[in-house]
């Protein structure tokens, strides 16, 4: 399914997505099975069957093994303040029917997906195996940080939990184990449309790159065949295509993440106030660094969510600029002329965009407005309860 | 290979292209030919070109050897000298060395130690000021009435040290980058003295009367700020009042720096739009004086499509440096706005609090409060502006065109070539991609700050409510 060539770095890559790829299949959240001779993913029934099975006693073992009640510091928090319990209330509420809704569309929209991957790995094979992929540094980043904000999740999650409960037992133990499972199906789910929309933008950049080969060809006094840029208008339309369908199979699932990771956020430094001016708690190790880097990993996560939309939609931005280059070319062909016209009409009325239930694009300006409301809404929470601080 | 990579290639390989047929004549108007973008010149093509009737007899003269500028002394960059020679002995900027008058090279080795020492001394400067605001040795500075305000005067030393030190870290890490970009720009310079014999240069009066403005400043707080503190101040204190103007200072002459690059490609788009003004111009003029629709004079046209070719090629190379300035100030624009936007909120607040208390009224704050205010938003006014000239002008390039493509059929295709890639692709200079800054964003941070505003006072009425409540209480419970 990877192809693997290259240095380290390209081989760290491919050692991270073989990881991912398993560790999917482990949790039940990627049912479906490949096969090597038609190079086709092919969805099983089987595998859906036994996520189901496993997600379900996963909550069980969960639901068995609650020891979040008695955590002191929670105690505290909510003794103190009555309406961070209900806003914790809502948040827990709103993280299950996450965590639901991406299994449920997971498997539900599974068909689709299967058909979205299969298009993009044969666009791979026959259009954009002969082409060097080393150069693609974007995208290795994207990868290694995606996957290193997985674990450091993770990490997180077991600092957070041992760090703040005092007493360890059987229970905590097996408790902590299905909690991270469940947050690892959330995290993984995320994981798979950041590299599909990964992959896509590796295209486009392929695209891009082919564009302005015939540019330079073309300043050079060289010739260029118009059934070429032609070719490339055709993929870059199926890769705006599968974008559209990717967008739309996710958008739920994704739009619940980030409202998950803002909430989080918000409610984390709210309880931090809370924990750290209402209680007048003395500067401690969770004060100091359980709570900080959670809600720093927390935020790293959620900005990458955002960064690598806005990667996408930036390289689809500069295949219009990189057509603006034919401009000054003294002789072009007719033909030719008139392809690129194609393409930059077609570049100027469908772009490469990310739009969440057709509700907002996700870009960086959209990640800033939602950071600014985060902390518009962080401050009217301490103002709404701000007799109880 | 790296599509940004490729575009430098493109750009040197057009550039190599531009500069091939070397048969221009150069001139050297006295005048500012901005105005008047219509100065004689012959066709870059005509040796090479053979399907171009039109310029024949053009192609009469003997073609001249290329006589190579002799301005070679000629300083570049001569009109924002003062900015940048203060920014160069900040450190801020590399000390280039000038090659031709159309080039500059990387600083010599001392240049660049010399500038690396003076970041060296900055970041200690930096950590030495951070440990000072942390430990109770700068607590003398921090003496107003109230909590809170001495909170917000910290937060704001802090917020200005970290603008600074990030300012220098991007402006290290983009030396090559800003050498790039002024390199671009003196190339551009070359080819339209070279088409045109234009010599583009503005008046940048404006960049040296904001230096005097922020020095002005800047003293003018640090002398209110020595007279409020009570005591005798700790030389600790003095370094670190000193270095937090020089802080404020060099960050806002970064950012007028930064408007007045803006201004120099404000001036090349404003050029090739005149130019391509020029084409609808006596058109206007004819339906202005009632005369019947015309086409238009082929003498006039007949340079139409040598100067669209120049056109779209130096609009291309302008889009080039203005993403160029953009990606180097990026991050740089995005701490000083949000530094600018917490120290407008807070003076806003600060004067709120004092015009508001009854009888506590201090001369002392409310002019530490008009003077940050004014520095604030006359330099946001300055980039907004300057941001919202230059964007408005690299997009008016295409509406012209648009009005260029009714006067003749013949040169529709030419027109059409630019505007299909033109459609819906409005350039825009952004705080890394946060937000646009444009005349609009100066509206955005005002609303926002009135926002805030609304919200700090709730905040203090809920405050004082809450005390009144502690005091009420504790009466009764003692009885």
């Amino acid at each position: 399914m990877f192809c693997c060539s290259g240095g380290f770095r390209q081989k760290l890559v491919h050692v991270t997505l073989r990881g991912a790829l398993y560790t999917s299949w482990i949790l039940g959240l990627f049912p479906f099975t490949y096969d090597m001779w038609t190079r086709k993913l092919h969805r099983s029934k089987w595998l859906i069957g036994y996520g189901i099975v496993l997600n379900v006693a996963i909550v069980t073992l969960i639901q068995a093994n609650d020891t979040e009640a008695e955590k002191t510091v929670r105690m505290e928090v909510f003794q103190r303040n009555p309406l961070a319990e209900q806003i914790n209330s809502v948040h827990d509420f709103l993280n299950v029917s996450l965590v639901v809704l991406m299994l449920l569309r997971c498997y539900w929209r599974s068909g689709d997906i299967a058909k979205i991957l299969n298009e993009l790995m044969d666009l791979q094979w026959c259009h954009f195996r002969h082409y060097s992929l080393n150069d693609c540094c974007k995208f290795d980043d994207f990868v290694l940080h995606k996957c290193l904000s997985v674990g450091l999740e993770l990490c997180s999650m077991l600092v957070m939990q041992l760090g703040m409960y005092p007493k360890y037992s059987l229970q905590l133990f097996l408790g902590f184990i299905g909690l991270s499972a469940i947050v690892l199906v959330v995290l993984m789910g995320a994981l798979h449309f950041h590299l599909v929309v990964v992959y896509i933008y590796r295209c486009v950049w392929m695209v891009n790159r082919e564009l302005l080969r015939f540019a330079n060809q073309l300043a050079e006094g060289e010739t260029v065949d118009p059934a070429g840029v032609d070719r490339l208008l055709g993929l870059y339309s199926r890769l705006l295509e599968l974008n559209h369908r990717l967008a739309e199979i996710y958008d739920y699932q994704m739009v619940l993440v980030m409202v998950s990771f803002l909430a989080t956020n918000v409610l984390g430094i709210y309880y931090y106030i809370i924990f750290s001016i209402s209680l007048h708690k003395d500067m401690d190790i969770i004060l100091l660094f359980i709570v900080p880097q959670a809600l720093f990993i927390n935020m790293y996560d959620f900005w990458l969510s955002i960064a690598v939309c806005d990667l996408a939609e930036r390289t689809g931005r500069k295949t219009s600029t990189i057509l603006k280059l034919f401009n000054d070319i003294e002789y072009l062909d007719v033909s030719l002329g008139r392809s690129i016209s194609d393409f930059a009409l077609f570049c100027s009325h469908q772009r490469l965009r990310f739009r969440h239930c057709g509700l907002f694009y996700v870009n960086y300006e959209m990640g800033f407005r939602m950071a600014i409301t985060s902390f518009l809404y962080l401050l009217f929470l301490i103002q709404f309860d701000f007799n109880n601080l | 290979m790296n599509p940004v990579s490729h575009i430098l290639r493109l750009g040197r390989v057009s550039a190599l292209l531009a500069m091939s047929p070397n048969t221009w004549v150069i001139e050297m108007p006295t005048q500012k030919t901005r105005l008047h973008p219509y100065p004689r010149r012959i066709s870059p093509y005509r040796t090479l070109s053979v399907n171009r009737n039109a310029f024949s007899h053009e192609a009469r003269l003997p073609p001249p050897p290329p006589p190579l500028p002799k301005t070679l002394e000629h300083p570049v960059f001569e009109d924002i000298r003062t900015i940048m020679s203060v920014l160069k002995a900040s450190g801020l900027m590399p000390i280039y060395e000038q090659v031709s008058s159309y080039k500059v090279g990387p600083p010599t080795k001392t240049n660049e130690f010399y500038s690396f020492f003076v970041r060296g001394v900055v970041h200690a400067l930096t950590i030495f000021n951070v440990y000072s605001l942390f430990t109770p040795s700068s607590a003398q500075l921090f003496y107003s009435y109230r909590e809170t305000d001495n909170v917000n005067q910290w937060i704001e030393l802090l917020l200005c040290i970290l603008t600074y030190t990030l300012t220098v870290f991007v402006c290290a890490r983009n030396t090559k980058n800003v050498l790039r970009v002024m390199n671009e720009i003196l190339q551009l310079d070359e080819e339209v003295r070279r088409q045109f014999g234009a010599n583009l240069s503005q008046n940048f009066g404006f960049s040296v009367k904001y230096l005097v403005g922020i020095t002005a400043c800047q003293t003018y707080i640090i002398v209110l700020k020595i007279y409020a503190v009570e005591g005798v101040i700790t030389p600790t204190s003095y370094v670190l009042l000193a270095f937090y103007a020089v802080q404020n200072g060099l960050t806002a002459t970064y950012i007028v720096f930064a408007s007045a690059l803006l201004r120099i490609v404000y001036i090349r788009f404003h050029f090739i739009n005149q130019l391509l003004n020029g084409y609808t111009y006596v058109q206007q003029q004819r339906r202005k004086g009632g005369n019947r629709r015309t086409t238009a004079a082929p003498s006039l046209m007949e340079h139409f499509p040598e100067d669209s070719l120049f056109i779209y090629r130096m609009h291309n190379k302008l889009l080039r440096i203005y993403k160029g300035i953009n990606d180097c100030c990026n991050l740089i624009l995005v701490s000083f706005l949000g530094y600018s936007f917490y120290t407008v909120t807070t003076n806003c607040y600060n004067l709120f609090v004092q015009i508001t208390a009854k009888g506590m009224v201090s001369s002392n704050i409310l002019q530490w409060c008009f003077a940050w205010l004014c520095m604030h938003v006359s330099l946001l006014a300055l980039l907004s502006r300057s941001c919202g000239l230059t964007t408005r002008e690299a997009n008016a390039t295409s509406q012209i065109l648009a009005r260029v493509y009714a006067k003749s059929k013949e040169y529709q295709n030419i027109i059409d070539k630019f505007l299909t890639k033109s459609i819906k692709q409005e350039v825009q200079f952004t705080a890394y991609g946060f937000f646009a800054i444009d005349n609009s964003t100066l509206f955005k941070i005002f609303s926002a700050v009135t926002t805030y505003l609304v919200i700090l006072i709730q905040f203090k009425q809920l405050e004082d409510s809450k005390v009144e409540d502690h005091v009420q209480e504790q009466p009764q419970t003692g009885i």
